[in-house]
């Protein structure tokens, strides 16, 4: 009998395995060629709640006052920005993309733009001279091939928040070195109070401090080289950013069993007061006001002490990444550029903490933290956050031995000697694909008819 | 009717269920077949064939080899562990018990809970700082004992089949009882005058007399197992580390996170494979009863 259903099927079988043979190099690249204008603009983003309905209130104001092809929204829920790749991945792939998607700088939107997916849209930012308005870092982070992607919609800066209550309660100040913070952690673990909580889960979290380490020990320009592959990583001061973190949770700093807890659920003992300290971005006051419940009056923050000149912080732009031959281009620009003007930035950042713009108007009586947060992001120093500086992949090699070295499985120098092993293969992977990926990012999916073979 | 026209009938009857079945489930697989045999990143326009070199990477890649490893582990244990426990349960119940179907309700409930919901619930049974398990621990004065379970690169995978165990060990227990009901009480009265005591009766007339319901439990089993993906997902990301990738994960992470979508494909197909090498068998031994 199987015999039989077997024989019967593989007619049927092998014709399937034709047609798809045949549609080889023909891979479903919707966004590939020019689109019919379509009935609706649709923006794919992650914001939920009140945050979601903010962006509906600028759309919902946009498309009254601009009468035209109506922009709607659309939103993921529950997976955020865990999965927002994959949906327009999964949008490109059905034919059927969004003509603007959030999306996070480097190599988070890079692999869209390698594959050539994304419009540049120079000429837009020299029509409305977007240049004129926004932080000048986060138009860098919008770039690549020398050309922009995307417009910045929002600059973030991540640094230690803490409880003001126990600072007090212990009479701790805000530290302003390096030295000053440890000595913080150690009157705080004297009085059983974890110094800062983390959450390894992802590995983000962990990585934000372990960047912390990396600019303290190697400082702001071996950092930067670092980033861009000019120097190697398995060098002394990577080795002593991994010794840094094995001391941190060694000496009780770090809440314990950290690298499985996952990031919200490690606010639970900064908010118990078990933890004086997690490391977080400026949309920490939103969470605790609006999301958690907490008196902001109990909390604040200080930039990270380096002990460099400038003190920088880790900062990271959001965009709206905008989908080659969507259609309706014209339209597209417009919004933006509307998006871009500073009412519509107050309403967001007030509502969304999104803005790329500088000096933008905020109530500093209902926001202080956030006011606070936006001197340092419109005039401030930062550095990335290694997950937007190299591939996914590369990530979590790295996340795999910054977990084994946490979990003291791998000593920090051989922590260093296996970053930089995977760093070296990227490098020359990175080369060999270069010109590939910036062929299909200036020509489209199909590359020219000259595209360098890879 | 002409003769053709009656051979024809049957076909177009078939035809829009053959359709569906070509188009949503033929057409893809082989498509997803091709994609392995490409370097395919699953964004771009075109590819390249690069031959077996996916599938050799499987098993040449360290990371791909823990995968496979633990996806190994993941399914002996899986095949084993709830299979016995479901069958322990099913014989137990099977009796004139007190409350027997409140006790089939609460062993069969966790099977019936959402895999997603499962995880969030033993993510905080697990929690390090705040879950009961290390509550309880460090309460009846174990706190040695009291550890971040997920945290950490021994325990994580142990952690998480756990779960898996207890979610699914309902499942055989209700394939098992539907088996039970078909053995003859007269095998037992049979056996009980022969003077076999219930080890025996169980060796005897239960197990023989479950034959079949074994070999559905196993073969779902199998194939539930090798391509086990939202527990992982859910609980432990594939970590600490990808202390706990297992091949459907690696999967994904793969072809949605790595834009190795040829890659991702050969890894599919490796599940596919294992899945067929235990159904076919299946089928076939189904096939001649």
């Amino acid at each position: 009998m199987l015999q039989d259903f077997v024989r019967r099927s593989l007619p049927f079988a092998f014709a399937a395995f034709a047609l798809s043979a045949a549609c080889r190099k023909t891979a479903p690249q919707g966004a590939g060629s020019a689109a019919p204008a379509k009935s609706v603009l649709r923006l794919l983003h992650i914001e939920v709640g009140t945050r979601r309905a903010t962006l509906q209130d600028v759309l919902t104001t946009y498309n009254a006052q601009h009468p035209g092809v109506p922009l709607v929204e659309e939103s993921i829920a529950g997976g955020g920005n865990l999965l927002l790749g994959d949906k327009v991945r999964t949008d490109l792939a059905a034919g059927n993309p969004p003509h603007l998607f959030q999306m996070w700088p480097g190599e988070i939107v890079g692999p869209f733009i390698d594959a050539g997916h994304l419009r540049p849209i120079d000429d837009w930012f020299a029509k409305y001279h977007w240049d004129d308005v926004l932080i000048p870092w986060t138009l860098r982070s919008v770039e690549r091939y020398g050309k922009r992607w995307a417009i910045p919609t929002a600059s973030h800066g991540m640094t230690f928040w803490y409880r003001k209550d126990i600072f007090a309660r212990l009479h701790l100040t805000e530290p302003n070195t390096y030295s000053e913070l440890e000595q913080v952690c150690t009157t705080l673990r004297a009085n059983d109070i974890d110094c800062i909580s983390l959450g390894g889960k992802y590995g983000w979290l962990t990585m934000r401090l372990l960047d912390f380490f990396i600019e303290h020990t190697c400082g702001p320009s071996v950092h930067d080289q670092l980033n861009k592959l000019e120097q190697d990583w398995n060098q002394p001061c990577v080795v002593d950013a991994f010794g840094l973190l094995v001391r941190w949770i060694d000496k009780g700093w770090i809440t314990s069993d950290f690298l499985n807890v996952a990031p919200n659920d490690a606010r639970l003992p900064f908010y118990r007061g078990t933890a004086a300290m997690t490391f977080e971005g400026d949309w920490m006051e939103s969470i605790l006001t609006q999301e958690d419940e907490q008196d902001i009056n109990r909390y604040d923050f200080f930039l990270p002490p380096s002990d460099h000149t400038p003190r920088r912080f880790c900062g990271f732009a959001e965009m709206f990444a905008v989908v080659r031959n969507a259609g309706n281009e014209d339209r597209v620009a417009d919004f933006l550029n509307e998006y871009l003007q500073e009412a519509v930035q107050a309403k967001t950042l007030a509502g969304v903490d999104w803005t790329a713009r500088r000096n933008v108007p905020l109530d500093p009586a209902k926001w202080p933290r956030t006011k606070k947060w936006r001197q340092f992001i419109d005039n401030g120093a930062t550095y990335p956050p290694t997950d937007q500086v190299f591939p996914r992949k590369v990530m979590d090699d790295w996340f795999e031995i910054q977990d084994s070295v946490a979990a003291k499985r791998t000593p920090p120098a051989q922590g260093a000697a296996a970053l930089g092993k995977a760093l070296d293969n990227y490098r020359t992977y990175r080369a060999k694909m270069a010109p590939v990926y910036e062929d299909r990012a200036t020509f489209g999916p199909q590359g020219s008819s000259k595209a360098p073979a890879p | 009717m002409n003769a053709a026209s009656n051979k024809l009938t049957p076909y177009l009857f078939m035809a829009p269920a053959l359709v569906l079945f070509l188009g949503f489930l033929v057409y893809p697989m082989m498509h997803s077949l091709v994609v392995s045999l490409t370097d395919w990143d699953g964004l771009s326009a075109t590819w390249h064939f690069v031959g077996l070199s996916n599938y050799v990477t499987i098993f040449t890649d360290p990371a791909s080899r823990a995968a496979l490893s633990n996806t190994l582990i993941w399914s002996a244990v899986m095949v084993t562990v709830p299979t016995i426990l479901g069958l322990g349960m099913a014989v137990t119940l099977n009796q004139k018990l007190r409350g027997r179907t409140f006790f089939r309700s609460v062993f069969y409930g966790p099977t019936i809970l959402p895999l997603s919901a499962v995880a969030l619930i033993w993510v905080w049974l697990y929690n390090p700082h705040f879950g009961l398990i290390n509550e309880v621990l460090r309460g009846i004065g174990l706190k040695s004992w009291a550890k971040g379970w997920l945290s950490n690169f021994d325990t994580a995978l142990p952690a998480v089949l756990v779960t898996a165990i207890w979610h699914g060990a309902g499942f055989p227990m209700l394939l098992y009882l539907a088996g039970l009901q078909g053995v003859s009480p007269s095998q037992y009265e049979a056996a009980a005058l022969d003077g076999a005591g219930p080890w025996r009766r169980f060796i005897h007339v239960t197990l023989p007399g479950l034959k079949e319901t074994h070999i559905v439990v196993f073969t779902l089993a199998i194939i539930g197992s090798v391509r086990s993906f939202e527990l992982i997902y859910a609980m432990t990301y594939g970590g600490p580390g990808r202390s706990t990738q297992v091949l459907a994960t690696w999967m994904y992470f793969n072809i949605f996170q790595y834009n190795q979508a040829g890659a991702g494909s050969a890894i599919a197909w490796l599940i596919a494979a294992i899945s067929l090498a235990v159904t076919i068998p299946y089928i076939r031994l189904m096939s001649r009863r």
